[in-house]
C-alpha cells in the first residue's frame, strides 16, 4: 500500500484528522467534564480500575467503530456487523469443539470474517445494490446461517490462550485495552497516511469525481468491507474471550451502537469525511455512560433517558464548538470584528 | 516527603478555621455516597429490558420482605437490552463492583455466560444469588451464594401432563421457544418428555421467539397458517404463551385450539379468566423473591445458605378458581405493585 503525504492528496476529496486538527476537541472537553463530573458524584469512578473497566468494556466497540468509520467516510453504512460476528465467532467455536487447534481455528475465523464483508462489498459494487438494503440483507441472513450452524446453542469454554486475550492483562493492562489501541493507531495511519484513506475519503466525498479521477471505486468498495469484516472478526474475538462463550443471537443491535460512536465523533453520515480520534472517543462516550450512572446510582430507566439527553448534548457542544451548526456560525461571524 | 497532617488537632489555628468554612461552603455540595449511611445496598440484574410481570414480582417481592424484617437496604434496579445481552450484563456487573454494592441478584442472560462476571464478584468478595438456574456452578471461584428457579422441566413435565389429558393423548401440538439456551430448552424438554409418551400426539417445534410476545404472535400466526389442524400450542413462558394465546384469539379459534404459558403469572390468570388462554403451570412467585431476600439477611447474620432453593408448581387453567393461589403467590408484590 503506498504512503502519500497529505499535501499531495487532493484536498477537494474528503477530509481527515489531520485537515481538520482540532476536530474532535469539543467532545474531548464533554469527556473530561462528564468524568469529573462522575468522580464527584461517586469518587469510584475516577479510580484507574474502573477507568480500565471502561475501556475493556469499550475495545470491541472501539473496534468494530473503527472499521465502520472507514464504511462512513466511503458513504457506505454496514448493518450486518453484529451477525457477521455472530456467525464468525459460532463458526470458530464450532471448529474448535471438533478439535481443530485454535492456531488453525482463529486465521479460519478471520478470514471468514473478512470474506462475509467482502461479500457486502461486491454486492454492493457490482450489483448497485444501497448499502442499507444490501447489510439489511445480509444481517438478517447472516444471523440465519449462525442460528442454523448452531442450532441455538451456546458455545463455551475456550483455550487458555484465546481467553487471556480477553481477561488476561500485560504490566497490570487489560489486554482487550492494549489489542484496541494497537488497532486504533493501525486505523489511524490507513486513514490518513496511506493512498488506501484518501481514496475511501474521495470516494465517499463525490463518487463519480473519484471514478474520473482514475481511482477503482469497486476495489475501494470491496476493500472497505473487508476491512470490516477483519474488524468485527477482532472485536468479536476479544468479546467471545471476555464472556468465554458465544451463541448465534450474539451481537444483535450492536450496529446501532457502533454507528452511534461513530457519528457521534465527527463522521459524516454522507461521506468524504471521517475522525479516527472522534470515533475513538464516541465510542468510549457510550461505554462510560453506561458505567457511569450504574457508579451514580441512577435508576435503570433514567439511564437511557440520560445516556440519549447527554449524548444528544455532547454532539451539540461538539458541533458548537466546531461550528458546524450553520445559524450559530453566521451570527458568530457577523459579531466577530472586521479586519 | 513532608506528611500531610492528619489531625485537626495538627493544624493551625487559622488554618482550622479556613477548613472549617471551606467545609460549610463544601459540604453541600459533596457526592451523595460520602453522606451514605449504613444501609445494605443491592444491586438488582434482570436479563432483559422486557422486565416481564415475573422478573417485576421477584423484585418486589425481595423488597417486601426485606422491610418485612426491617432491613435498611437501597437497591438498585439493572437490566440488559435482551437475554443474549451477555457481554452487556458482564459490563452491568463490573460496574456495580466498582460502585461497591454489598449484595447482587443476578437474573443471568445465560448459565454459562454469567461465569466471568460471577468470578469476578466471587473476587471483590460481593456475594450474588444466581436466579433462573438450579445448579451451582462447577467452578467454585464463580459459585453464587445461592441458586433460586422453580424448576424448569417440572413446570413444563405439568404442562404436558395437562395437554396430553385435554387431548385424550391424541392430537397435534406445537411449542413456542423462548432464547437459545439453558431456560428455553428445559421448560420445552420436560413439555417433550411428557406428550411424546402418547403415540397419538404429533409435536411440531416451533421457532425462536426471544421471549418476545409480539415475536410469539407473529411466530403462531404463521404455524396456524402452516399448519391449521393444530389442537394446542405451548409457549415456554408469559410472554410466549400470552402472544400464542392473542394470535389463535384474533383468527377466532380459542374454542378449537387450547394454548399454554408458562408460570402462571397475573396476566396469564387475566387472560385465563378472558378465555384466551387456557392454562399455565403457576408458580408461587413472590416466594422466590423471599428466598433472595432471606439469602441476603442469612449471610448477613453469618447464617449457612443453602447452594439451592427451589420451588414448586401447581397447575392452573381456564376451568380452576385459581384466585386464592395467586393471592398467596403475590402476598408480598401485589400491595406494593398495586396489582
Amino acid at each position: 500500500m503506498a504512503v502519500v503525504s497529505e499535501a499531495q492528496a487532493p484536498k477537494s476529496i474528503g477530509a481527515s484528522d489531520r485537515r481538520f486538527r482540532l476536530e474532535g476537541l469539543g467532545l474531548t472537553l464533554v469527556l473530561v467534564v462528564l468524568i469529573l463530573f462522575f468522580t464527584w458524584v461517586n469518587p469510584r469512578f475516577g479510580t484507574l480500575a474502573n477507568l480500565a473497566n471502561v475501556l475493556t468494556q469499550t475495545s470491541t466497540y472501539v473496534i468494530v467503530a473503527m472499521g465502520m468509520t472507514f464504511v462512513i467516510a466511503k458513504a457506505g453504512i454496514d448493518l450486518s456487523v453484529g451477525s457477521m460476528l455472530a456467525l464468525s465467532t459460532c463458526v470458530f467455536f464450532g471448529l474448535i469443539e471438533a478439535g481443530w487447534p485454535w492456531p488453525i481455528a482463529l486465521p479460519l475465523m478471520f478470514l471468514l470474517a473478512m470474506a462475509l464483508g467482502a461479500f457486502n462489498g461486491l454486492i454492493i459494487a457490482f450489483l448497485a445494490i444501497p448499502a442499507l438494503i444490501a447489510t439489511l440483507g445480509t444481517m438478517v441472513a447472516f444471523r440465519g446461517i449462525a442460528l442454523l450452524h448452531s442450532a441455538g446453542k451456546l458455545y463455551y469454554g475456550l483455550p487458555p490462550a484465546i481467553v487471556w486475550l480477553g481477561q488476561g492483562k500485560v504490566l497490570g493492562v487489560p489486554v482487550p485495552i492494549i489489542v484496541a489501541a494497537l488497532f486504533v493507531a493501525f486505523s489511524w495511519w490507513l486513514f490518513n497516511k496511506t493512498t488506501f484513506g484518501v481514496h475511501v475519503r474521495a470516494v465517499g466525498g463525490n463518487r463519480e469525481a473519484a471514478r474520473l479521477a482514475g481511482i477503482n471505486v469497486a476495489r475501494v468498495e470491496v476493500l472497505v468491507y473487508t476491512l470490516m469484516g477483519f474488524a468485527v472478526a477482532l472485536g468479536g474475538l476479544l468479546w467471545i474471550a471476555r464472556i468465554d462463550g458465544t451463541q448465534a443471537t450474539l451481537g444483535t443491535a450492536m450496529e446501532i451502537h457502533v454507528i452511534a460512536a461513530t457519528i457521534i465523533g465527527g463522521t459524516s453520515l454522507f461521506g468524504g469525511r471521517g475522525t479516527i480520534y472522534g470515533t475513538l472517543l464516541g465510542a468510549i462516550l457510550l461505554s462510560m455512560l453506561n458505567n457511569a450512572l450504574v457508579i451514580a446510582g441512577v435508576e435503570f430507566f433514567w439511564q437511557l433517558v440520560a445516556i440519549g439527553c447527554i449524548v444528544i448534548a455532547a454532539v451539540t457542544i461538539n458541533n458548537i464548538r466546531e461550528n458546524r451548526i450553520g445559524w450559530i456560525s453566521r451570527i458568530r461571524h457577523r459579531r466577530a470584528p472586521a479586519k | 516527603m513532608r506528611k500531610l497532617p492528619l489531625t485537626t488537632s495538627d493544624l493551625p489555628r487559622r488554618s482550622l478555621l479556613a477548613a472549617a468554612l471551606a467545609t460549610a461552603l463544601v459540604v453541600p455540595l459533596t457526592s451523595p455516597t460520602e453522606a451514605r449511611a449504613e444501609p445494605i445496598q443491592i444491586a438488582y440484574l434482570s436479563p432483559s429490558f422486557d422486565i416481564s410481570d415475573a422478573w417485576e414480582r421477584v423484585y418486589w417481592s425481595m423488597r417486601g420482605r426485606l422491610d418485612e424484617l426491617g432491613i435498611e437496604y437501597e437497591v438498585q434496579q439493572l437490566a440488559v437490552q435482551d437475554a443474549t445481552d451477555h457481554a452487556g450484563q458482564l459490563a452491568q456487573v463490573e460496574s456495580v463492583i466498582q460502585r461497591g454494592v454489598d449484595y447482587v441478584m443476578l437474573g443471568a442472560t445465560e448459565y454459562e455466560s454469567a461465569i466471568p462476571g460471577l468470578r469476578q464478584l466471587k473476587a471483590a468478595g460481593i456475594p450474588a444469588v444466581v436466579y433462573n438456574f438450579l445448579t451451582p456452578h462447577e467452578d467454585e471461584s464463580a459459585r453464587g451464594l445461592q441458586y433460586i428457579a422453580f424448576d424448569h422441566e417440572e413446570g413444563g413435565r405439568l404442562a404436558g401432563a395437562w395437554s396430553a389429558v385435554k387431548l385424550n393423548g391424541g392430537g397435534k401440538v406445537a411449542v413456542l421457544q423462548g432464547v437459545p439456551g439453558v431456560v428455553s430448552d428445559q421448560r420445552m424438554n420436560g413439555f417433550l418428555s411428557v406428550v411424546e409418551q402418547f403415540p397419538g400426539i404429533e409435536v411440531v417445534v416451533g421457532v425462536h421467539t426471544d421471549f418476545d410476545r409480539v415475536k410469539a404472535f407473529e411466530a403462531t400466526q404463521n404455524l396456524l397458517t402452516a399448519h391449521p389442524d393444530l389442537d394446542l400450542i405451548y409457549g415456554v413462558s408469559t410472554g410466549v404463551g400470552l402472544g400464542a394465546g392473542q394470535a389463535v384469539r384474533q383468527a377466532g379459534l380459542s374454542e378449537q385450539i387450547y394454548t399454554l404459558g408458562f408460570g402462571g403469572t397475573g396476566d396469564e390468570v387475566t387472560a385465563m379468566r378472558e378465555g384466551w388462554l387456557s392454562a399455565s403451570p403457576l408458580r408461587s412467585i413472590d416466594d422466590s423473591g423471599v428466598a433472595v431476600a432471606d439469602a441476603f439477611v442469612a449471610h448477613m447474620n453469618g447464617e449457612e445458605v443453602a447452594p439451592v432453593w427451589s420451588g414448586p408448581f401447581v397447575m392452573v387453567d381456564a376451568w380452576s378458581d385459581a384466585d386464592e393461589i395467586v393471592a398467596y403467590s403475590n402476598r408480598y408484590s401485589a400491595p406494593l405493585m398495586g396489582r
